[in-house]
């Protein structure tokens, strides 16, 4: 139910207000309706049924007034009551219009309150003030500037609007809010609030809008009137706050900042190159001359273009005949070894330097005051680590060249011969002490090497096995020149010594070897071939027992030890045997002897002619005895006991008396016949015993110097002191006189001296011939 | 190195202490070019800078480097490295391999030619700024 005024273009809302005026209090409805007297005034419709009549009325102005509002036409019983009653009929109060207007009052308010007064002694009717009920209530944020708390504001500066801004806004669009706001706080009721806001807008839409903010600009005027003085400034003026030196605003402010961003480029290197090098003089030198080189090379193309045509036979002639190109290596490899070979003599001779010296200088001052006796200066030891097992069998020195000697390696154990599956024959020289000059192979114990004469390259080995070998030194092989082979001649047994003979009526070479199996062989080397003859057989010697028939005995033969021919008859040579006994044979015999010497008990070692006088000779065995004779006596002539085995026995090259031997203990015993018939000059130990025995030795031809062969493959080379190369005074200066026949003859007549002491008188001769 | 000295007005010849220094300057032989990048126009007149700087100029290696270095700028770019003398080695780093290495009687000159790619570049940014 729409409680205020319905908003018309018309008039009808003055009229109704007027009406509400006139009938303020005379009804007291609960709704407070306005009742409209003539039809025409926009009436509300009355609720409730207790107003029929009027309502009737109302309901019919309505509908007349507005043909759209389709009214329903109640129907009310028409009762027969009084006024009086509620129920009664309205039909007096038909016609009536009834008022119905919206009061503040409270309705529930009591009217009748009564207290009692205790002056009058009677209940008096108070009239309560408040019965007013809040229809609208609207906050505000705006009040009055006279007020309490408005001053309150100001004064803390906030500042008040004053007329001049205010009439700033009131050009503009002017806001009911403030308006009512102003008005409000003149202590206008509510009520009234509606009457005001009614004449303010038609006063507003029958007036100027300018004559409305006039008047209220007046009343604002009016309410503040100190605000005269400052209304015509424009501006903010006003109120300004106080303030001193010390106040002040701070105001900051931010710039926005803008994000960051890193690029980075790397441009590309440019390319660069590395170059290095050196220059010296003698870089440009060889740079000149290679250069010049070139340049004379062109110059000979040109020339040769021209002249091409007729060099081409000749050039080529040429070409043909130095068609073999030597092989550029083999110069280079001849001197490189060369240069080695010198720079290893020079690195044996600054090692064993002061040997050397020894060898050159020393002589023993000591013997001086030895009337006699001499001693041995051991100098170099040569061994060759291929060959550390076995021993020294044989020692030969080359009779050309003076510093080198041969020896050769085996073994005199048995029950071993076949376990040297690879032996040596070695050539040491003196000026190289650590390695031998040249290597020959075998294929078994060497026992036995001499060496030509005449033909130093040539050297023959005499084999464990039978066979003999030929060594030429010249070709640079170790292996053997010429080998005997089993079709070939081999002996059967062990060669034990081997000799050179004198070339032969052809002119070959030959030599003669000396086997355990009786033979007496003669080689001769045929050009490419080894022949063989059998010189003689040994025959049997001894008594069989048990055999009486010839024809075994013919057939046996004993072993031969050693051979040796006489320096001065070719054909005459003498064998030892494996029973100590000596065979002065023939070459163009092979069945007879010339001589038989009962010699020794044990096996002959070995047989040497002295050189002086080639009818003496010197035989040594294994029992401890060295036996002198003369070829035409059966007798020795001087027999010497050396109380130890003897292992070889040799004379000396520069006196006819002195001869040296060695022992199995390890010493020497040089003997001088000149100086003492029965004592060695010279007893002296080489090696410890229980190390070595020593097995052979030999004179060197020119040097004061002896070399020993020992058991355990070294070589020693001992030098003899003065007193053991004592010569006469007589053969000294025939030496010095550069007599050497003289020599040589002197040196004989001491000896014939000597053994004519000894010999026997003739009649020995006789018995020589008798036996055979 | 000092300037030359002379004598008379005329510059004293003092031949450098090495053995065949005075053999090979005497007979005067044709240079030897041992090594060279650069092409043939490039490599022909950079010789004949080398062997007119020696001529003019004997017995100062100072002043053959000196005049050989400033006549190849001005033909053949910046910026240009010389290195004359008799016994010297040398590890250098060329840009873009442009080399030369001449013997020339005792004297041995290296050129090489460093550092222009560099100041191309210190250039554009010198115009562009």
């Amino acid at each position: 139910m729409p409680n205020l005024p319905l908003k018309s273009p018309g008039k009808t809302s003055f009229a109704k207000s007027a009406l509400i005026r006139g009938k303020g209090s005379g009804t007291a409805t609960p709704f407070g309706g306005v009742a409209g007297k003539k039809g025409g005034g926009g009436n509300l419709p009355a609720g409730g049924p207790g107003h029929e009549g009027e309502a009737n009325g109302i309901l019919e102005g309505i509908s007349s007034l507005h043909s759209w509002i389709k009214t329903q036409t109640m129907i009310r019983p028409t009762p027969k009551i009084s006024r009086g009653k509620l129920n009664g009929t309205y039909e007096e109060d038909a016609d009536e219009d009834v008022v119905i207007t919206l009061t503040a009052k409270n309705p529930q308010a009591p009217k009748n309150v009564v207290r009692f007064d205790y002056t009058s002694g009677e209940y008096i009717n108070i009239k309560l003030s408040e019965t007013m009920i809040d229809h609208l209530e609207i906050e505000s944020t705006c009040f009055h500037r006279d007020s309490v708390e408005a001053k309150k504001q100001i004064q803390a500066g906030g500042g008040a609007m004053n007329a001049s801004s205010f009439r700033h806004l009131a050009k503009g669009v002017v806001k009911r809010d403030r308006i009512i706001s102003l008005i409000n706080t003149e202590g206008l009721d509510e009520d009234e609030h509606d009457e005001d806001l009614d004449e303010e807008r038609t006063k507003r839409n029958q007036t100027a809008k300018r004559d409305q903010v006039a008047r209220d600009a007046e009343k604002v005027k009016a309410v503040k009137p100190r605000r005269r003085d400052s209304d015509d400034e424009d501006g903010d003026g006003g109120d300004k706050k106080l303030q001193n030196q010390f106040s002040f605003v701070e105001r900051a402010t931010q710039t926005m900042n803008n994000a960051m961003k890193s690029a980075a480029i790397q441009t590309e290197p440019p390319p660069r190159a590395n170059f290095s090098d050196s220059v010296n003089q003698w870089i440009i030198f060889d740079a000149y001359t290679a250069y010049e080189k070139q340049k004379e090379l062109q110059e000979e193309q040109e020339k040769n273009k021209g002249k091409k045509e007729e060099n081409v036979s000749a050039y080529s002639i040429k070409r043909i005949l130095s068609d073999k190109k030597p092989d550029p290596n083999e110069d280079l490899n001849r001197n490189m070894l060369k240069a080695a070979k010198i720079l290893e003599r020079m690195v044996n001779q600054n090692t064993y330097n002061d040997i050397a010296l020894d060898f050159k200088y020393w002589e023993d001052a000591s013997d001086e005051f030895r009337e006699t006796e001499g001693t041995l200066l051991p100098l170099w030891k040569f061994n060759f680590e291929k060959a550390r097992d076995m021993e020294i069998t044989c020692l030969c020195w080359n009779p050309c060249y003076t510093d080198l000697f041969a020896a050769s390696y085996g073994t005199y154990n048995f029950y071993e011969q076949d376990k040297p599956e690879e032996s040596y024959v070695c050539v040491f020289s003196l000026k190289n002490p650590s390695f031998p000059e040249y290597l020959c192979k075998a294929h078994c114990g060497v026992m036995c090497v001499d060496i030509h004469p005449r033909h130093p390259h040539m050297l023959a080995a005499g084999l464990a096995d039978g066979s003999v070998a030929v060594y030429n030194l010249q070709v640079h092989s170790q292996d053997p020149f010429y080998l005997s082979t089993a079709n070939n001649g081999k002996h059967q047994d062990i060669v034990w010594q081997i000799k050179w003979a004198k070339d032969n009526l052809d002119g070959y070479l030959n030599f003669y070897s000396v086997s355990g199996d009786g033979r007496v062989t003669n080689w001769t080397i045929v050009k490419t071939a080894l022949w063989h003859t059998d010189t003689m057989s040994i025959k049997f010697s001894r008594h069989l027992e048990n055999f009486s028939e010839e024809l075994v005995r013919d057939n046996l033969r004993e072993g031969g030890r050693c051979v040796n021919f006489n320096p001065t008859d070719e054909t005459m040579f003498l064998v030892g045997t494996d029973e100590g006994v000596i065979y002065k044979c023939t070459t163009e015999y092979s069945s007879k002897y010339l001589e038989t010497y009962p010699a020794h008990n044990t096996s002959i070692y070995n047989i040497a002619w002295n050189q002086y006088v080639p009818s003496i000779f010197i035989t040594c065995a294994s029992e401890w005895m060295i036996k002198i004779w003369d070829h035409n006596s059966r007798k020795p002539l001087f027999m010497f006991d050396l109380n130890s085995q003897v292992g070889d026995v040799a004379w000396a090259p520069y006196s006819s008396t002195v001869f040296a031997a060695v022992t199995i203990d390890g010493k020497v015993h040089v003997f001088d016949l000149h100086v003492d018939k029965y004592h060695p000059v010279c007893s002296q130990p080489i090696i410890p015993r229980k190390k070595a025995r020593l097995n052979h030795v030999s004179f060197n031809l020119h040097h004061p110097i002896l070399i020993v062969g020992d058991s355990k493959g070294t070589v020693h080379c001992v030098k003899l002191s003065p007193n053991l190369r004592r010569q006469t005074k007589e053969v000294k200066t025939a030496l010095a006189n550069k007599e050497p026949k003289k020599a040589l003859e002197l040196e004989i007549k001491k000896l014939e001296n000597l053994l004519a002491m000894v010999r026997e008188p003739q009649d020995n001769k006789g018995r020589k011939e008798d036996e055979p | 190195m000092a300037s030359v000295p002379k004598v008379n007005g005329e510059p004293l010849m003092i031949p450098p202490n090495t053995c065949y220094a005075q053999f090979l300057n005497r007979t005067r032989v044709a240079p030897i070019v041992k090594y060279c990048t650069l092409g043939t126009d490039a490599s022909d007149e950079a010789l004949d800078i080398i062997l007119a700087a020696c001529e003019l100029l004997p017995w100062d290696n100072l002043g053959i480097s000196n005049h050989i270095k400033n006549h190849l700028d001005d033909r053949l770019g910046t910026p240009w490295h010389v290195v004359v003398g008799e016994s010297f080695a040398f590890e250098i780093t060329s840009e873009g391999g442009d080399l030369m290495f001449v013997y020339y009687g005792s004297l041995a000159i290296m050129a090489w030619k460093c550092g222009h790619v560099l100041t191309r570049e210190i250039k554009t940014k010198l115009q562009v700024s």
